[in-house]
């Protein structure tokens, strides 16, 4: 070892290099899973972060869990679509389907929609996996969409969180895209007709329609690849951005720390709850294993998607009713409700499913992707908040918001006019016609009336518990003063 | 416990709205029997009587003493025994009043005397119209019959039987209460909106097939469990998002009660 | 304004929470004790043959018997006081690092770089047009041909008398069975009932007419045909067109009227193509008309 005087050249002075500590004398570990814990510990260093993470704080209310309910659902349906690739043969090459089923047997059909049936008749636990998995998915996306309606009315999505709304509604579109590419994957009659629908959708694009749609199937529809290409879609790169944004959407949570409602003792600068450990952590995990619960008991005992009586897809054929699975029922009743409109403007066609099909969910889904930032230009209000609001709290969001479900909620119902028509006996024409117009105005009404009756109860108040506004200078533990938003 | 009898009380009110709806849907979907009918008895009339009479007495009114048809009923004349035994045993006739929809309903008569009345309506007119055909579904191609009945009958009478609206106010309607020969009937003559399929478009044994089909689809198996009566993805929509959803929204309220449950009577 | 309301919950004494507490534990233990042994009914059920609903209900009780048991502990077993924590402030504090090294032609280096990014780019992205063919002409064809005969779905040619009035049936082209955009509808009408203009009235002889199954809004096949009248729908969407009048849409999202395949008799009694389509089959794109 080389010894220099420090005084000379300090710049360049190379430091000893320090001895290797001799690791603490550590109290004897009590029990099996301390054990463990030191014993990993010791080797990875994640001990300081674990004791961080165990201890933090999470708000506690209802309202909070119904993220977590999606992201259950996510969980399940990672675990039953692994089981499910195992079996799926993602092919449309011919195969003669030889299994118990009757009336499809010994009759030639895609690899892809044989490889389904004999999963549902011929695989022990086969039905119960492919079934679960279809009902998650259906209440997947619901749990997202009711978590969303949370986050709109609450106000959650202000600043700081301005991103995560993005990232959830990215969330959203990865969710709907897994689940239409799943439920096509089948290659079954019905939603092979939906693939057709979605192939005209993308040929209507102006200028890159036909490219676009010949890219993505291989060739005029049907194309030999589209049931290969959507299997890469969904087990592959869907999954890929949803659990990259979730973990994205679970971090920041983590950083930014969780909203809360207005109540006493909470302040933009603080957050009050239960720990992670135990309380959160176990709470998650119970809701996890009871929503896999619910999954389980509606997948065993109630029938979905029976592609039996479908029949394998043949693009001569279609068969009615013709609908998609309830999340994409908004597109299908833009696009019965569409006008018969078709211009050519300076030479370009305008097909007629181009303004229903894109132009309109495209600005629907727009706005709420960049509603945090359209309502912060508006408001003027561009200071963080931890605090929630109550819908009444703001009444033009809250009006909006319900505006915007009405013309949702009445695309979807259009979306089965054929099906509405026969349950309540009326004709489709006259009910589709009577849509068209409802679409525009139930959404309309539905602002005027939020809006009125909220600005009502925001005037009257809210109960005989209310403190009255004001702020309060309180003592906190350390010694200092925080002010304190009273009731 | 207030707290728990209120939530049971608005959560239970509500699943039992969202139990109601579905269950009225369900039973006002196709493929339920139609109870709405009149209550049409099954009336006895003595067999003594010839089938013209019979027809003078209850047919001619809307469809001409020699069944030339008049405003109020269409022609019968050549139109064959297989569709009056089709109108007669499915109850689509005799009409309460001229211009009604016709729909299945329980028969008006028994068999003696439909067998009377199609053999007089058969000898109307001046050629033979398409007679009763003889449907064995016994040994019948069950895979031929489903795809055709896919290719030729499921995009109005949908993949389950169950029927759909198809546009200008008609419903084709469901077929789980048909048997082969009304099935064969239907498809020779042609009622209603529906289109004709003759001998050589469609030969006996393909008919047989479907008809064969038909009658499997009346009960079909359920792997899967209970099939909700109303087959596609509506009814499964609304399941997933009032039944399973409204379900999981209770358990969250339960699993997570929030801070006015769990400090016991600390309320601030 | 207040947050969600808070319930007065009447405080329960050191006792009724003992007893609560021992309560839960018990039926946290009966839960987990049930999941398990309905896990090992599971085992028993699969080893037996399976069957899809016992399945589902047995892993519905594990889940729930151990879910509930734990949303149980959670509830009842864990502490009950609230803990506060503060918020830090999320910017990261300035900090007084080293400083950035010179350089002197910074924007011409952060210029180059980008388009040295965006050549990768396209480089990167350009195979993505390896997944399928250029539209060119295809859209414009079907593969009806002068000279092609009529065929059903069986392969089978179709002959006329396989059709009474008011009959309908699916063909396609010989030699292309199943070809989606060749698909097409042969109808029979009455002789005489058709109201097109005499060029297309000699493409559709006695009464016998065919039209593109492709429905002209998104594509489906247009299924069904309300004979009584003469009307077809195409089930998607519910597009309603007129078979008397060139299969013109009278209801519905479609703009266009179905394509019609002018067509002649043999004299053994089967159907051959005049010509292709006069216009591109199917749903609309944005060059239809050049």
């Amino acid at each position: 070892m080389t010894r220099r005087s420090s005084t000379r050249t300090p710049a360049t002075v190379v430091p000893e290099p320090a001895a290797v500590p001799e690791p603490a004398a550590l109290p004897e570990p009590a029990t099996e899973l301390e054990r463990l814990a030191g014993w990993v510990d010791s080797r990875t260093g994640l001990g300081s972060f674990a004791r961080t993470a165990l201890r933090k704080v999470f708000p506690d209310h209802w309202s909070f869990l119904l993220g977590e309910v999606a992201l259950s659902c996510f969980v399940i349906l990672v675990a039953t679509g692994t089981f499910l690739a195992f079996f799926f043969v993602p092919s449309q090459a011919p195969a003669t389907y030889e299994g118990a089923y009757q009336p499809i047997a010994g009759s030639s059909v895609s690899s892809a929609y044989e490889s389904v049936l004999r999963l549902s008749f011929d695989v022990r636990a086969g039905l119960l996996m492919r079934q679960v998995h279809h009902w998650t998915a259906l209440i997947f996306i619901g749990a997202i969409v009711i978590h969303l309606c949370r986050v709109f009315f609450t106000g959650a999505f202000r600043r700081p969180r301005e991103i995560n709304w993005l990232i959830g509604f990215g969330l959203l579109t990865f969710a709907i895209g897994e689940g239409f590419t799943g439920y096509s994957l089948p290659d079954d009659l019905l939603s092979g007709t939906g693939l057709r629908i979605a192939y005209s959708v993308l040929l209507s694009v102006p200028f890159v329609g036909p490219s676009l749609a010949f890219l993505a199937f291989g060739g005029p529809f049907p194309g030999p690849a589209v049931i290969s290409r959507l299997f890469v879609f969904h087990i592959m790169l869907l999954p890929a951005l949803l659990i990259g944004g979730i973990s994205a959407h679970l971090f920041l949570i983590w950083t930014q720390k969780h909203a809360q409602y207005r109540r006493p003792r909470a302040t933009e600068r603080n957050v009050i709850g239960q720990r992670f450990w135990p309380t959160q952590a176990l709470r998650s995990t119970g809701l996890f294993l009871l929503t896999a619960s619910v999954t389980t008991l509606i997948g065993g005992l109630i029938q979905i998607n029976p592609v039996w009586l479908y029949g394998p897809f043949v693009p001569s054929v279609a068969s009615s009713p013709a609908q998609p699975d309830w999340y994409v029922g908004f597109l299908e009743g833009a696009l019965r409700l569409g006008p018969s409109f078709e211009p050519t403007i300076l030479g370009v066609t305008i097909p007629s499913v181009f303004v229903p099909g894109i132009v309109i969910p495209g600005i629907l889904f727009g706005a709420i992707a960049l509603w945090p930032f359209l309502e912060a230009w508006r408001t003027g209000d561009h200071a963080e908040h931890h605090i929630l609001d109550m819908p009444w709290d703001a009444p033009r969001r809250s009006a909006t918001g319900v505006a915007m479900l009405a013309v949702l909620a009445m695309l979807t119902v259009a979306g089965g006019n054929d099906v509405l028509a026969t349950t309540f006996n009326v004709r489709v024409e006259d009910l589709t016609d009577a849509l068209r117009l409802l679409t525009v105005a139930v959404p309309i009404l539905a602002w005027l009336v939020t809006y009125l009756l909220l600005v009502e109860r925001a005037k009257s108040g809210d109960g005989p518990r209310r403190v009255g506004h004001g702020r309060e200078v309180r003592r906190t533990t350390d010694g200092g003063f925080e002010e304190v938003d009273l009731g | 416990m207030i707290a728990a009898a209120r939530w049971a009380r608005t959560y239970g009110a509500l699943l039992v709205v969202g139990c109601v709806l579905t269950g009225w849907a369900g039973l006002a979907a196709p493929g339920r029997s139609s109870s709405t009918a009149q209550a049409a008895g099954v009336r006895q009339v003595a067999t003594s009587d010839s089938g013209q009479a019979i027809y003078l007495r209850s047919c001619a009114a809307c469809h001409g003493p020699q069944g030339e048809g008049t405003a109020d009923g269409t022609s019968l004349q050549n139109s064959g025994a297989a569709a009056a035994d089709f109108m007669l045993r499915t109850g689509r006739m005799p009409l309460n009043l001229p211009g009604d929809p016709t729909r299945r309903r329980p028969p008006a008569y028994d068999d003696a005397t439909i067998r009377a009345l199609v053999e007089y309506v058969a000898s109307l007119g001046t050629r033979p119209g398409p007679t009763i055909p003889n449907v064995v579904v016994s040994g019948a191609d069950l895979a031929r019959g489903r795809a055709l009945y896919t290719a030729e009958c499921a995009s109005c009478h949908g993949p389950s039987g169950g029927g759909d609206a198809i546009g200008g106010g008609v419903s084709a309607p469901s077929l789980l209460e048909s048997d082969p020969r009304t099935v064969g009937e239907a498809v020779r003559i042609g009622p209603g909106a529906m289109p004709v399929f003759n001998e050589t478009g469609l030969s006996d044994a393909e008919v047989a097939d479907i008809a064969a089909y038909v009658q499997f689809l009346r009960h079909p198996p359920t792997p899967g469990g209970a099939q909700p009566p109303l087959v596609g993805p509506v009814a499964e929509g609304f399941v997933a998002v009032v039944a399973g959803l409204g379900l999981l929204v209770v358990i969250v309220r339960w699993v997570e009660p929030g801070p006015r449950a769990r400090r016991d009577g600390d309320v601030e | 304004m207040s947050g969600p309301d808070l319930d007065p919950v009447s405080p329960s004494s050191p006792a009724e929470r003992t007893a609560a507490v021992d309560r839960a534990e018990l039926i946290a233990s009966g839960a987990f004790l049930v999941a398990g042994a309905a896990g090992g009914a599971l085992l028993v059920l699969y080893a037996l043959g399976g069957q899809t609903q016992l399945e589902g209900l047995l892993l519905t009780i594990c889940l729930a018997g151990l879910g509930g048991g734990i949303a149980i502990v959670a509830r009842y077993l864990t502490p009950a006081e609230e803990v506060i924590e503060a918020r830090e402030p999320l910017a990261t504090p300035p900090d007084a690092g080293p400083a950035p090294a010179e350089i002197s032609r910074r924007a011409l280096l952060i210029r180059s770089l980008g388009a040295g990014l965006a050549g990768l780019a396209a480089a990167v992205a350009i195979p993505v047009l390896s997944l399928g063919p250029a539209p060119g002409d295809t859209l414009r064809h079907t593969s009806w041909r002068r000279g092609t005969r009529m065929v059903g779905e069986d392969g089978q040619p179709i002959r006329a008398d396989s059709l009474d009035i008011d009959s309908v049936t699916t063909v396609f082209p010989e030699g292309a069975l199943g070809d989606a955009s060749a698909t097409t509808l042969l109808i029979r009408v009455s002789d005489g009932s058709l109201r097109l203009p005499a060029d297309r009235l000699a493409g559709a002889p006695g009464g016998y007419v065919a039209y593109s199954k492709v429905c002209t809004h998104a594509g489906c096949p247009v299924g069904l045909y309300r004979a009584a009248e003469r009307r077809l729908i195409c089930p998607c969407h519910q597009s309603t067109f007129n078979v008397l009048d060139g299969a013109r849409p009278t209801f519905g999202p479609a703009a266009r009227p179905l394509p019609q395949l002018p067509i002649a008799r043999s004299p053994d009694g089967t159907f051959f193509a005049l010509d292709d389509f006069s216009e591109p089959v199917g749903p609309g794109f944005w060059d239809e008309h050049r």
